[in-house]
Order: structure tokens, then sequence, then C-alpha cells
């Protein structure tokens, strides 16, 4: 199923286009690429003055579709303002500006996520507000850390495009079609409620975010001329690798949605049961995906083949070297949900702006325990230093009648490690 | 390799003329080194022989027969320690036998490790006397009956033979900071790190008690104080190493006194107790080799390749990759109970990757 395209704005786009992928190529390339994950850092500006915005943009379902010009205006002024994004991007936004939004916040909650998940590691997916790239040179090399960005980022826009949906704030798309039909399966219940229609969101997020990357991939020469074939390869492997990334956060997706049901009748006597898919808990997705991250596999791309490889022979790393199992393993092909990278991670110990990482020096570590935040781990070696720290906090509360609530202040003197 | 062994020399040559102040005393510790000690004569004269002790630590050492097996077995445990606690870092505690200063350039820098050495090797001294005056090895100590005085809330009672760390720690004290003054900043941080190493143990002693009574009933409880095993102070100093505070001279003048104090080199940072380790320069780059300093490099260092620790390749080889090869070891298996009573065992050989440090 594709996208429901066919709106009135798909007709009268080349000229404003035009004019605006000259207005976004216009703003200095910071040093590293700029990236639609912007959107989730800074989220949606306010449209461009010339329209009159009506709210967010979400109020032109039904009145708006009859006006064309209106509508086109309007989402020329929310997609033109809108950072890092690329021609067919905007391409997307000018089709479909209500989901501009919903692509902003699924940005947003990869990042977050992304965040939470490596919050004790030496890398902790540290962003920039100032650049356009969001994570700087991070990026740049293709390694376990840029595959994870790329995957939760691609799943979070899936995420919320089809939260969007089934919340109703986007005109293309509802409910899933597919399960609405009222006639009873097999197993006695009926699709009822509203399932959400993550099909749509997966092709939102096809269409969206992996925009950039078929970019690499087809025509090369668009952006930059590369002449030397080497370059040539390793940017259509990364890209390779990049859409190989998007696909597996997709994936994790949908393999994590779940079936909820619901007993009808009498005192629930379940003479009826209606059952509806609703998605996971973005956190569900982040946890998954942070298990595939700990077992990405680095791979080759070959001369002259499409497929990608597996590039050590070696067992998956920590995996037991027991004789049987290990060369199966190796000779598993690549499958769609694994991470894939083609470097080797830097240690992310010390600080090293050229390479974009921000280092561990300064961050609160674990004096005893074991764990990545462990001072022992998180400082590399570095050692770390104690400070005394003073919380003050309201305490002993008392209720007093009528009606307050006393308090005393309490101060608690605790020692802060930090990495030297 | 004469001439590899001659180019050392030199620099050990070079590095006692820098370091005339080295406690040569961690001499003791190392395997051999009272080899050419005659078994006939006195201790006395045996304690003049070693020229590497200082004039207090010749007298002490001449005290009765066993003061010097004891601190030589406390210098020995000291570096045995080091060397477990550091087996994972890129400095990884390396003794040199032709040096009289035992660790090498490394403590000619005031920094984290050399605060751990001195830190150990007085807990060893300390922790190595107490255990021979509780064995009444020594003459001038015996258990410490001070303990028996005090106390007790429930159901037991001192007795038994208590490990008198108080005389360890006086000993310690007298013998290993004789060789340090208060009035360089280096000697500063050198009797503090003694002392945080002595105070290491004291805190830590443990409490051991035993039932009697009519088929151990438990009528009669006895306890008695006993010190730590040896790799719990060790533990707990390289605890303090990780977070040892760097410090420098303070300036302030106290009402008259001239005594000077080593402060957090910060304002934020928390200003150091009596137990934790401080120091005064940043650890030199242990990553490669450096002759006139003795550090002999990570190079050729077994690594871990999956660790994200100190002991992982990418760390331990400082960014310059690492050589895998095919190592086989022969390993006792299938083994067997015979009736009895033996095991029987074959030797398989396994076949391992091990990593080296490029």
């Amino acid at each position: 199923m594709g996208l429901p395209c066919g709106l009135p704005g798909g007709l009268a786009l080349p000229l404003p286009l035009l004019l605006l992928s000259l207005l976004l190529r216009a703003p200095p390339a910071s040093a590293a690429n700029a990236n639609w994950m912007y959107l989730g850092l800074v989220g949606v500006p306010p449209p461009l003055q010339q329209a009159a915005p009506q709210g967010s943009g979400e109020g032109e379902g039904a009145d708006g579709l009859v006006m064309e010009d209106p509508e086109l205006a309007e989402a020329r002024a929310v997609c033109g303002s809108l950072p890092g994004l690329i021609g067919a991007q905007t391409n997307v936004c000018m089709e479909h500006p209500s989901a501009i939004r919903p692509i902003a916040e699924g940005a947003r909650r990869g990042i977050q996520e992304c965040q939470f998940q490596f919050r004790h590691e030496r890398w902790n997916c540290s962003t920039n507000e100032r650049e356009q790239s969001v994570f700087g040179y991070i990026l740049e090399r293709g390694s376990k850390e840029t595959a994870f960005i790329y995957a939760v980022t691609s799943a979070g826009v899936a995420h919320a495009i089809t939260q969007a949906c089934s919340g109703g704030e986007l005109t293309d798309c509802g409910c899933d079609p597919g399960r609405a039909d009222q006639r009873t399966t097999p197993q006695g219940w009926k699709w009822g409620g509203c399932s959400d229609n993550l099909e749509y969101g997966l092709q939102f997020s096809r269409k969206f975010v992996d925009a950039p990357e078929r970019g690499r991939h087809n025509s090369v020469e668009s952006k930059e001329p590369l002449k030397d074939p080497k370059a040539r390869k390793t940017y259509a492997v990364r890209a390779r690798m990049n859409l190989h990334n998007n696909e597996a956060g997709r994936q994790v997706v949908s393999s994590l949605l779940r079936m909820h049901c619901r007993c009808h009748g009498v005192s629930g006597s379940c003479e009826l049961k209606t059952c509806w898919r609703t998605l996971p808990a973005f956190s569900e997705v982040g946890d998954l995906l942070k298990r595939k991250y700990r077992q990405a596999v680095q791979i080759t791309s070959p001369r002259g083949r499409r497929r990608m490889r597996r590039k050590s022979k070696s067992p998956r790393s920590g995996g037991n070297q027991s004789n049987r199992g290990g060369r199966n393993k190796w000779k598993r092909s690549l499958s769609k949900g694994d991470l894939v990278h083609i470097h080797k991670s830097p240690d992310y110990c010390v600080t090293d702006p050229t390479r974009g990482i921000a280092g561990t020096s300064g961050r609160a570590c674990n004096k005893t325990g074991s764990g990545a935040q462990s001072c022992d781990l998180l400082c590399c070696g570095r050692g770390y230093n104690t400070q005394v720290v003073k919380h003050v906090e309201r305490c002993h509360c008392k209720f007093v009648w009528c009606c307050y609530v006393t308090c005393k202040t309490c101060e608690t003197v605790m020692d802060r490690h930090t990495c030297k | 390799m004469t001439a590899h062994r001659s180019t050392w020399a030199a620099t050990f040559a070079v590095m006692l003329l820098l370091e005339s102040t080295v406690a040569n005393w961690w001499m003791l510790g190392m395997h051999g080194s009272s080899a050419d000690l005659n078994p006939l004569s006195s201790h006395r004269d045996n304690c003049l022989k070693l020229n590497y002790l200082a004039e207090r630590q010749q007298q002490l050492c001449g005290l009765s027969e066993n003061v010097l097996t004891a601190i030589s077995t406390g210098a020995r445990l000291s570096i045995d320690e080091c060397q477990h606690q550091f087996r994972n870092s890129r400095w990884n505690c390396s003794t040199f036998n032709n040096s009289g200063n035992v660790f090498g350039g490394v403590l000619s820098v005031h920094s984290r490790e050399t605060a751990f050495i001195y830190a150990i090797s007085a807990a060893g001294v300390a922790y190595a006397v107490t255990r021979a005056c509780s064995r009444g090895e020594l003459n001038e100590c015996s258990c410490d009956s001070r303990v028996r005085v005090r106390k007790t809330k429930k159901k037991w009672q001192w007795g038994g033979c208590s490990e008198d760390i108080r005389f360890g720690e006086k000993f310690s004290r007298d013998f290993v900071d004789s060789k340090e003054t208060g009035d360089s900043p280096g000697g500063l941080m050198n009797l503090h790190n003694n002392e945080a190493g002595r105070r290491s143990i004291r805190s830590r002693m443990e409490r051991v008690c035993k039932c009697h009574g009519m088929s151990g009933s438990c009528s009669v409880r006895v306890c008695w104080r006993k010190l730590p095993p040896f790799r719990v102070l060790g533990e707990a100093l390289a605890q303090a190493y990780e977070g040892a505070t760097q410090v420098r001279l303070s300036d302030k003048r106290r009402r008259h006194t001239k005594s000077k104090r080593l402060r957090a080199v910060s304002r934020e940072i928390k200003p150091p107790n009596r137990t934790d380790l401080v120091y005064l320069e940043e650890s030199p780059d242990y990553c490669e080799r450096n002759d006139t300093m003795g550090i002999p490099g990570t190079k050729g260092r077994v690594c871990n390749r999956t660790s994200p620790g100190l002991d992982g390749c990418r760390l331990l080889c400082c960014g310059r990759g690492h050589n895998t090869r095919m190592k086989e070891v022969e390993e006792k298996c299938q083994c067997k109970f015979v009736w009895c009573c033996k095991v029987q065992c074959q030797t398989c050989r396994v076949r391992g990757e091990e990593h080296t440090c490029k």
C-alpha cells in the first residue's frame, strides 16, 4: 500500500520548490552536514509571516481542501523555514504539511530515547543545539553509534506519524482501514476500535527519512561531483548502511506491535470480543534497539556486489566461542533487523572536537559498582574528583489545622564524583 | 642483549642521580635481595650491610633477628599487591631487579601512581610487622592487650590474640617515614600517602569469634581482632587511587607557625582527609616506551578484545591496534574420579586467541 497522494499540493510544486531548495541550501553548511533530525532539537519553527497561520496547521482539514491557494501558501509557510531538510524531504513536507510536527516529534523522541539509553556510557548521545548536524562529526563516521542514531530516529518518525494518524492529527490517514471491517475472525473475535496504522507510518518514514540516502545512492553527483571511484564507493556503502539501519529501526517498531482485546457483554461475559493493534511504548523500541546495538554487525560491501557482507568471520563479539554454535553464526546472513556499521567506534574517552567526541571528563560517575557508569569504566583510568554537594530539601512536612503545611528545610551533604 | 642491558643500566644511573632520596628499602621486597647476607653473622651486622637503608632504618632492622624478615615480607606483599591491582592498567607496576630504585623512573613524578606505591608499601610494612608480632616472632611486641579491657555489649568477650595494629602502624611510621621530611611538597605528599596507607588497615580490622562450651554450645564466646586479607587493603587503596586528589602547597601562613600544608588544587574539590591519597603532578603517558623514565610502554601487553575497560585492547594499546595469534593452551580435562581416591585427568590442548598490543 502506498501513500495516498494526489492532494492538490502535488500539482503546483516545481516553482516554489525551486525557490525553497535554493533557500535551504543557502545557510552556510556548518562543519558537518545538516540533518533533518535538527527538527527534533528545535521543533518546528512558526510558519513564515505571509500566511495567516491557523493554529498549528491541524485545522486546514475540511475547509482548506477546496481552496487551493491558501493551503499551498500555508504549506510553503510551514515548510519554507525548516532547517536541515533536503529537497526531497521538503517535497514530502509540501505534500503533507501537517505531518511535519509529528516528524519533529519523532526526531525528538528518537534523540531523547538515544540519550536515555546511553546515559551511562562513554558516548552519551550528546547533541549540539547550535549545529544543524545535531550530532556533529559523530555521524560522519559509520560506527555502531551512528547506526543506532539512524535506527532510533527512523523508528521515532514511524512511531510518531502512526500515533498522529490514530489521533486524527493528519488528514491523509486514520486508523488502520484493513482492520476495521466488522467481520468475525475464525478465532471468534472482531477487529474493532482503532488499530494503529503502522503501515502508513512506516511508509511515511521510508519516504521522508530515507530520502537523503536515496539521493546519495542514486545520484551521487547531484551534491558534489565525486570523481574518485573510491570515494564514490565509500559514499555508496555508507548510504546502504544508513538505509539498512533506518529499515532496522522501523522493523523493530513493527515487531513490537501488540494486540489489545476487550470483552463485551453482560458483566464481562465476553460474548463479543473486539481487538485492535497498538503501538509499543517508544521506550520498548529503545530497549530493543539498544540490544541490537550491542550485537551490531560490521559489514563490508565487496566490489561489484550490491549486497553487504559481514566483515569479520569471528562470532559476534562476546559470544560463546563453542565450535558448534559459532560456525553457523558466522555464516548466518544479515537479517533485516540487525544494525550494521562500517567503522569501528572510537573509545570516546578523550575530548576530540575534530571528530565530534565530547570525552568523559567532567561526567558524573559511580564510585562503587561495575556497570558502565562506574568511575572505573567511565573515566577511562584517569580517576575522578570528589566534590561535596549540598542538597537543600523541604522535609518533615506537617499539616497544620487549617489549612497549611509547614516544612523544615533539610540539608543533606553528598559526595559527587566526576571524571578527571 | 648486552647493549640493551647497558642502556638500561645507564638510565638507572641517571635516575639514581636525579632521585637521591629514593626510598630504597623496597629492595628488600625483591627476590634475592638478601642472598648476599651471611647467615652466620649477627643480624645487626647484616642490617649494616644493607647500604640502601637509611640510618634509622638500619637501627630498626637491627632491633631483633626477625625484623628484617618482617620488613622484607611487607615489601614483597606490597609489590605483589601493586602488580595485582594494576595488572590491567597501562602502567602495570613493573619492577626492575637491577635498579636500586625498585619501580624505576615512575617515582620521579609525583603522580597518582607514586602515591599508590607509597601508600601500599607503608601499609605492607605495618601489616607484616603486626602479623609477626602476633606470631611471636618479634621481641618488641605481642598481641594487643588493650583490646581486652574494652567492654563488650553482647554475650561475648575479648580473648585470644588480637593483632596489634597500633604497634605495626607505629613501626611503619618510624621505619618508612624516616626517609621523608616535611620540607618539600614531595616529602609532604609521601608522608600523607604513607599515613593513608597505614590508616587503610585500622578501619578494616576484622573480628573473629569462636564458640566454647559443651559440644559447641557456645556458652562462652571469645572474640579477637584480626588483620584483613591484604587483598582487601589493596582494593581499598586502588579505589583511593582512582579518587586521589590533586594538591598543591598552600601559601597561607597560619598564625606565626610556618607549617606547610597541602591543599586541593581547586576549591570545588573536596579537601582530602587522612585516608585519601594525594598527588602533585599529572601522570605521564604510560603508552609509549620511555627509557629515561623507565616506562616499558604497553607494546606487547596481552589485552582483552571485548572488554570496554582498561584491560581492553582499545584502551590498553592506546589506539595502536593489536595483533592476534592463535595460542594453544594445555588444560586438564575429562577428569574422572577413580575409586579410591584419585582423580584422573587427561590433558587437552585448547586453541584460543591471544591479543597483544602493537
